[in-house]
């Protein structure tokens, strides 16, 4: 597990003074993360809820000052964790989650960006012992029609949709391929990039689709869609990686924490 | 080392994972008719919830962590063993608390930074043997802003306006922070305290000598981590390897708050330094987690700070 | 510099300018006077109104450092005048670094784009320094709602970095009055555990030392941007460093005069009564001095405190050349190897 080029580089707790932290770089897009977790902690007396906590979630840019981008990035974080965090355990009371991009390929890019700072929220919200109903994971899938030959993907990364009823040649013969946590450059080659959340029990927590513009290589016409049964399959493997691969990451990563 | 590590150490549960070994718990068997025992209900700890939306799997934990169950004592607990660094109000945990203001009913107090102030009620605050309450303006206590006090956490209930803080005996109640205190007072206090939470931690009778001899020494409040604050309180189990290789160094005493705060006296303040600085990067090192539970890395840091 | 909680009203409060010697010894909070301390009270409640507050700092704390400070000891065992051990790290990218100070961590990303420059300097590049603080370096700083640190610091890197000229803007011109680099340093604070201004300035300096523009070729309309792999990219043209060494003036010594702290931990912060940054560059030319009230300290004190900061600043410009070198000599090696494998490849 730990040497698969699909494994993250996680560091709990790098910041001595936060309730918990984590740091997390994506192994193919070098996307480097780091969230502070501060909770529970005195709330605004604006933002106090009578019966559930506060939650806060902060995206900052690597390079500028926040905008629309981060907004959206915070926004989509924050509906997600509304649904992990038990907020009824800590009424009037403020839990403030601080994403810094620390490192990008493309720090515009909203789909490189966001699986990791999902995945990085969600261990720093497990190190620092927010009550959470369940935990989740996000996998970033690229889809790409006739790949180029020049497409550099690491071994595992890559999988097809395997259309139901038809045996095992055709699947290998059909010229989609969905790669796992792709680069910029693959991301650039891509004709739709989906970011699929589930939590360890497979419900769905956030779906972020996208049709990519540049298409594969020009040859897929701009605002032509996906196929739904496809896409279902892409869920479902989204699904069985976060369910199993996420959830095991996320074992691993705490294994060695002492707990007394 | 890997190996022996999973066998030694039970497996990490996540949040919402299914908890088999509890099931049994859950419904007890009927009174037990030839030993007449009532069925034992089971008290969840800290980290176990109970989810009604799911009625398969009722208990749940929340945080991560270990099972931690006790079935041999009288009623069955379960909770989930985490370190988490924040610290969480539990009732009758020793706190030490800063004196943030006074109002008319109660002295307001910070528990640990950035979160909502505590309480100490003046009638909960106990001023001496008769039971006396400091609720008389006459016999309450005129305590500075900033004073450090030693106390108990009474009530706690998340649906309450504050942590509620008492000084239930002379036990506790204000740690001396001034350095004109007279020494006997003192060094009486403390050792009255070493009875509830304090540590007096020396090599030997030259400790106590030398701490009674102290003149102008003041004592020093460390702020530290929840995982580090467990390891001091555990001073014969967990805090031992790290408290004997300092007190061979520097005798001293301590009191630890559960808050993560701890009270620190020494002869001279230079081993106060040498004392906080060994907790300090202990602590820092997160030393706690590792594999030898910092036995190694905290001889290395006695070593470095207090000389060969 | 930080809010003052009320108790302590013999600390002072960094913006506040008008101190006199005699009213920053007053310790009673509610004496009513004519001085200008009953107006500063007035907005510290206004201010611990609106904005988290800082943790309150015990009075054994305080009566300890304070006691100790006596005694030239520090609680973290420094010397008076010693600085924390500086750790220097960068990334994968040119112009990115990652400063630590003890518990204080901050990062420092330089970055360049091509702009048009104003209208009237039209050979020069510009140069923004970003320094947004947020709450992942203390829940009492809010996003959006600037502390005093925040003006300070961005004042004090702006008069010590861009207006001492440390970076020549003409050479980022690439055709006058048409098309010129624009360069962006962006500080990330992830902890503070004081002293933020010495590391921000120590972390802008070695991102733009180690920063690298592409190379550009221009042929009539048309810039090309040659990417790094293809031509080997240049450094910026500093033309010296200014680092900046901040004096915190607290407690008295045996004589009864004020002890002056480098690299202040953010309690020893919390218990000044004044400070005072001094921008030195290694020749020992003063890039900047600013003292914003506090405590008065005598001129020769500040003769003394130039001195020593000229005598830091030594220090940490080696220090920085020599993590900048370690990290050159780090990439090349990485080179070496790219070279040889594609070499061996091709022989093959």
């Amino acid at each position: 597990m730990t040497s698969s080029p699909l494994v993250p580089e996680i560091s709990l707790n790098p910041l001595p003074q936060s309730d918990g932290s984590c740091q997390y770089t994506c192994p193919t897009s070098r996307t480097t993360i780091l969230t502070s977790v501060n909770g529970p902690l005195e709330v605004r007396p604006k933002d106090e809820l009578p019966n559930h906590a506060t939650i806060e979630v902060i995206v900052k840019p690597g390079i500028g000052v926040a905008g629309v981008r981060e907004t959206r990035l915070s926004s989509l974080i924050h509906s997600t964790l509304k649904s992990l965090i038990l907020t009824n355990h800590h009424p009037r009371t403020l839990i403030q989650v601080v994403a810094q991009i620390v490192q990008a390929e493309d720090h515009t890019s909203l789909p490189l960006l966001l699986t990791p700072l999902l995945n990085c929220t969600i261990l720093s919200l497990l190190i620092a012992g927010i009550p959470m109903r369940t935990v989740g994971w996000s996998v970033h899938l690229a889809v790409l029609q006739h790949p180029p030959k020049t497409v550099k993907t690491a071994e595992g990364q890559v999988f097809r949709l395997g259309r139901g009823g038809e045996d095992e040649m055709e699947t290998e013969e059909s010229e989609q391929i969905v790669v796992r946590n792709p680069n910029g450059e693959i991301l650039g080659q891509a004709e739709s990039s989906h970011t699929v959340t589930f939590s360890k029990e497979g419900e769905v927590l956030l779906i972020e689709s996208m049709e990519c513009s540049q298409g594969s290589g020009g040859q897929s016409a701009d605002g032509q869609g996906w196929d739904i049964s496809d896409f279902l399959r892409l869920a479902e493997e989204g699904k069985r990686i976060c369910c199993e691969e996420g959830v095991e990451i996320i074992r691993e990563a705490l294994a060695d924490r002492k707990v007394f | 080392m890997a190996t022996t590590m999973s066998l030694d150490s039970p497996e990490i549960v996540l949040p919402g994972d299914y908890l088999p070994q509890l099931s049994p718990l859950l419904n007890p068997p009927q009174t037990d008719p030839e030993t007449n025992t009532k069925p034992r209900s089971l008290r969840l700890g800290p980290g176990l919830t109970l989810s009604p939306s799911t009625p398969s799997t009722p208990i749940l934990p929340y945080r991560y962590g270990t099972l931690n169950l006790l079935t041999h004592i009288k009623r069955p607990t379960a909770s989930i063993l985490s370190t988490p660094r924040h610290y969480h109000p539990s009732t009758n945990d020793p706190v030490l608390v800063t004196l943030l203001r006074t109002t008319a009913e109660q002295f307001i107090v910070q528990l640990t930074p950035y979160t909502p102030p505590a309480i100490i009620p003046f009638e909960n605050y106990i001023i001496n043997n008769a039971g006396t309450t400091a609720s008389a303006r006459k016999s309450r206590p005129n305590l500075p802003i900033g004073a450090t006090i030693y106390a108990r956490v009474s009530v706690v209930h998340k649906h309450l306006e504050a942590v509620e803080l008492s000084v239930p005996d002379l036990n506790y109640g204000e740690v001396i922070s001034q350095k004109n205190t007279s020494t006997t007072p003192s060094n009486q206090k403390n050792s009255n305290k070493k009875e509830s939470q304090s540590t007096s931690v020396s090599s030997g009778t030259t400790g106590a000598a030398s701490l009674a001899n102290r003149a102008e020494v003041t004592p020093y409040i460390l702020s530290i981590s929840q995982p580090m604050t467990k390891l001091l309180s555990a001073e014969e189990t967990l805090g031992k390897p790290l408290l004997s290789a300092v007190a061979a160094k520097v005798p001293f005493e301590m009191i630890v708050g559960r808050n993560g705060r701890v009270w620190i006296d020494a002869a001279t303040q230079k081993e106060v330094i040498k004392v906080v600085r060994c907790f300090k990067e202990f602590d820092e090192a997160e030393a706690w987690n590792d594999e030898d539970g910092g036995l190694v890395k905290g001889r290395e840091i006695v070593g470095k700070v207090c000389g060969k | 510099m930080r809010l003052k909680p009320l108790p302590h009203p013999s600390t002072n409060h960094h913006r506040h300018h008008h101190r006199t010697p005699s009213s920053s010894r007053i310790t009673n909070p509610s004496r009513p006077s004519p001085n200008p301390r009953s107006r500063e009270t007035v907005q510290l409640v206004h201010y611990s109104a609106t904005m988290p507050k800082e943790p309150e700092i015990s009075l054994a704390e305080k009566t300890f450092v304070l006691e100790a400070l006596k005694q030239n000891l520090r609680v973290d065992g420094r010397g008076i005048h010693s600085f924390r051990e500086i750790e220097l790290s960068f990334g994968d990218d040119y112009g990115f670094v990652d400063v630590r100070l003890g518990k204080t961590r901050v990062l420092a990303r330089i970055s360049a784009e091509i702009v048009k420059p104003r209208s009237d300097r039209p050979f020069e590049g510009t140069f923004t320094i970003s320094t947004e603080m947020g709450p992942m370096a203390s829940p009492s700083f809010e996003v959006g709602r600037p502390t005093d640190l925040d003006h300070t610091l961005s004042r004090l890197l702006e008069k010590s970095i861009r207006r001492s000229t440390a970076l020549d803007l003409e050479s980022l011109c690439i055709v006058t009055g048409q098309r010129v680099w624009s360069l962006r340093a962006d500080l990330h604070f992830l902890s503070h555990d004081g002293n933020l201004i010495d590391t921000a300035c120590i972390a802008t300096i070695t991102a733009l030392a180690h920063f690298r523009l592409p190379v550009i070729t221009v042929s009539g309309e048309d810039i090309t941007i040659h990417p790094v792999t293809e031509r080997v990219p240049v450094p910026l043209s500093l033309l010296h460093w200014p680092i900046c060494v901040t004096f915190s003036f607290l407690g008295e010594d045996e004589d009864g005069e004020v002890v002056c702290v480098l690299d202040a931990t953010a309690q020893e912060e919390a218990l000044r009564e004044g400070d005072m940054t001094v921008t030195v560059n290694k020749n020992g030319e003063v890039c900047q001095i600013s003292k914003s009230g506090g405590v008065a300290v005598e001129a020769e004190t500040l003769m003394k405190c130039a001195r020593m900061a000229a005598e830091k600043v030594k220090g940490i410009d080696k220090l920085i050349a020599t993590a900048l070198r370690d990290d050159e000599v780090a990439r090349n090696k990485g080179n070496l190897d790219w070279l040889k494998e594609g070499k061996s490849e091709n022989e093959r």
